[in-house]
């Protein structure tokens, strides 16, 4: 029974010790001074850090990565925002349809999204382009922002609105001082997942990329095909660190709940 | 100027959801400065009602006017009414001070004027050192005044209260009535205030309006509407009442006789229909020990004693009759349970009802 038991805990500290293993190899191998990528390091340095930090090439890639971050992050919130009012908010034919569509991009495999949207982006002449990737990104993360911002509408009380209109609020200024602001966690953690999911998105986007433009990601995958320098781990290791800031600033200013929370009923 | 304009009156109101109409031609008119209850039976269109005076509802037919003001189809943010709603409606991401602010503001009311107008309707419901309180550290009697001294702050031209005390409990639900009643006196303002617990709006209004299946049944003051109710369905939604079908028994209408009970009375007033209901409160039934000849005469099942009073159930055949007697301290209630008993009222004070519609 007591053995039973502490087999039972190390199996959890296992699988908790072991998930972030490959991670924190990465981590420790991005401190190398050797030209190739080995595990444990012989020697520690900041090398690669500087190597990343002092290219052109890696660079353009972050600065790609971070506008491209950015604007998707924007454009996805806005557009979640206007399909989670709808559906929350209005009754209309195609509602269903309309909710499935919008969550589809994650039930298919990524691969096929990426040719898939190949076509789209041939038929209007931008392939190769950072409109093309960033039409690309703002669909992948759209179910992503769409639940939050769902979730925290279903939550708020629609009795609060009338209760400012009948303080003589009219609906821009019901809209400013009572909506929004209420909605913000939601809005807080779309626009946060959304950053995180197209500053990391490879799979689709190595589909959609071309010679004039590149993402860190994408960067990081061609860099991997050609040498082995730790200088990939080093730009992992950047990338962790950007995703665990956001995920834990979200957590600690909004909380993780409304993006994990279950569909409840009204 | 000649008599004064009512505040608020509803000409012809109806609202139908679909094919189920709500709310059926409602008239009402409502002096200024007056505390007027909307009672009902939930699901009977009291909330219907008052969300088309306040805006959040379009009238389906009939036409509102606000202030001698055509209203029907103003937005309600144009009405300048207070509403206080069912569950409050608090903005959870301001403070208690900020709630009450937020009419004012919307206004663009200079600072000092703001901060004047806040400070004087938290003072209105003695809320005043909780200016800064987030409004989810205060209690539900103290939301229920911030409510209040929101809606109060823009110094609407009428309140509007759907059913504010109903989730409260008993105790504090009495106190807040009378704190209600006495903060509409100080202030003047005119109260429309919704409730389906009659004893609620007996004791609070100036006129009470008795709803049923979206229409207006009855309208007058508690004491009209309690010792002459209109129909059937007042006299049984407010208080209790024994109320028996009534058959005219002469051509002037002046005798009644009650068939089911086997008995003639003497009518309380002319009854120019065939059949009518003969409503007869528990506390005007009068009791007193058998035998008595040729009287009507039952048996008490039940005895229920509550402190002041004591209520009989009686068995008369198959008839049952509700009968309540005062009880003083240090006396023994008058009757028990399996006493006989003649059964009597004063004519004068029964209430002769149409029939029910149905
Ligand atoms: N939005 C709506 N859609 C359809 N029916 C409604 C709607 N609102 C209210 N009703 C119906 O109208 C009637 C009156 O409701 P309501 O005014 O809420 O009654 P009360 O406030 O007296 O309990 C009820 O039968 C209710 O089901
Ligand atoms: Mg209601």
């Amino acid at each position: 029974m007591i053995l039973g038991r502490a087999l039972w805990r190390l199996w959890i500290f296992l699988i908790f010790a072991f998930l972030p293993a490959p991670i924190l190899v990465v981590i420790v191998s991005s401190f190398s001074r050797s030209g190739y990528l080995r595990f444990p390091p012989t020697e520690f340095s900041l090398r690669w850090y500087g190597e990343f930090l002092s290219s052109p090439i890696w660079l353009k890639a972050l600065g790609t990565s971070t506008v491209l971050a950015v604007g998707v992050a924007l454009a996805t919130t806005a557009v979640a925002f206007l399909a989670a009012f709808a559906t929350s908010r209005l009754r209309f034919p195609g509602k269903g349809s309309l909710e499935l569509l919008l969550l589809s991009p994650l039930l298919f495999p990524h691969a096929a999204i990426g040719v898939a949207l190949l076509g789209v982006v041939a038929a209007l002449g931008w392939i190769g382009t950072f409109q093309a990737v960033a039409l690309a990104h703002v669909i992948l993360c759209i179910p992503f922002a769409y639940r939050p911002i769902l979730n925290s509408m279903r939550k708020m009380d629609l009795a609060l609105e009338e209760a400012a209109m009948s303080l003589g609020a009219e609906p821009a200024y019901v809209f400013r001082h009572v909506t929004l602001p209420l909605l913000r966690p939601g809005l807080v953690t779309a626009l946060l997942f959304s950053f995180i999911i197209s500053f990391d998105e490879v799979t689709v986007t190595l589909f959609l990329i071309g010679p004039s433009v590149s993402t860190l990601p994408t960067q990081v995958f061609a860099h991997i095909l050609e040498s082995a320098d730790p200088v990939i781990a080093a730009i992992s290791s950047f990338l962790v660190l950007v995703t665990v800031v956001l995920v834990a600033l979200l957590d600690r200013f909004v909380g993780l709940e409304l993006f994990v929370e279950a569909e409840r009923s009204r | 100027m000649g008599e004064e304009k009512p505040i608020l009156e509803v000409s012809g109101v109806t609202k139908a959801y679909g094919a189920a109409l709500a709310v059926r031609g409602v008239d009402l008119a409502v002096r200024r400065g007056e505390f007027l209850t909307l009672l009902g039976p939930s699901g009977c269109g009291k909330t219907t009602l008052l969300r088309m005076i306040a805006g959040f509802e379009t009238v389906t037919g009939g036409s509102i006017r606000i202030a001698d003001r055509d209203a029907t189809r103003l937005p309600p943010y144009r009405r300048n009414l207070g509403m206080v709603f069912q569950n409050l409606a608090l903005f959870p991401h301001l403070t208690v001070g900020e709630n009450v602010a937020f009419g004012l503001k919307v206004k663009r009311a200079p600072q000092s004027e703001i901060e004047q107008g806040v400070r004087r309707a938290l003072e209105l419901v003695e809320l005043g050192h909780l200016k800064d309180r987030a409004v989810h550290q205060l209690s539900g009697g103290q939301r229920q005044r911030v409510a209040l001294a929101r809606a109060l702050a823009i110094g609407p031209s009428l309140l509007l209260l759907d059913e504010p005390l109903g989730a409260l409990d008993l105790k504090l639900r009495r106190q807040l009535q009378i704190e209600l009643k006495q903060l509409q006196r100080r202030v003047g303002t005119t109260f429309i205030f919704v409730t389906h617990d009659q004893e609620e709006a007996l004791g609070m209004s100036d006129r009470i309006a008795v709803m049923n299946q979206g229409r207006i049944e009855q309208l007058g003051t508690a004491k009209e509407i309690y010792d002459t109710p209109a129909t059937a369905f007042v006299a049984r939604f407010v208080g209790d009442n024994n109320l028996f079908e009534a058959q005219r028994n002469d051509g002037a209408g002046r005798a009644i006789r009650l068939p089911r009970l086997g008995i003639v009375r003497t009518a309380p007033r002319a009854m120019p229909e065939a059949q009518a209901l003969l409503a007869v409160r528990p506390e005007n039934i009068v009791l007193r020990r058998a035998p008595a000849d040729g009287a009507l005469s039952g048996d008490i099942v039940e005895d229920t004693y509550s402190g002041a009073s004591v209520r009989y159930s009686i068995a008369v055949g198959t008839e049952h009759l509700v009968a309540t007697m005062p009880c003083r301290v240090g006396e023994a209630p008058p009757f028990a349970k399996g006493d006989r008993v003649v059964i009597d009222w004063d004519d004068a004070r029964s209430v002769l009802t149409p029939m029910d519609q149905t």
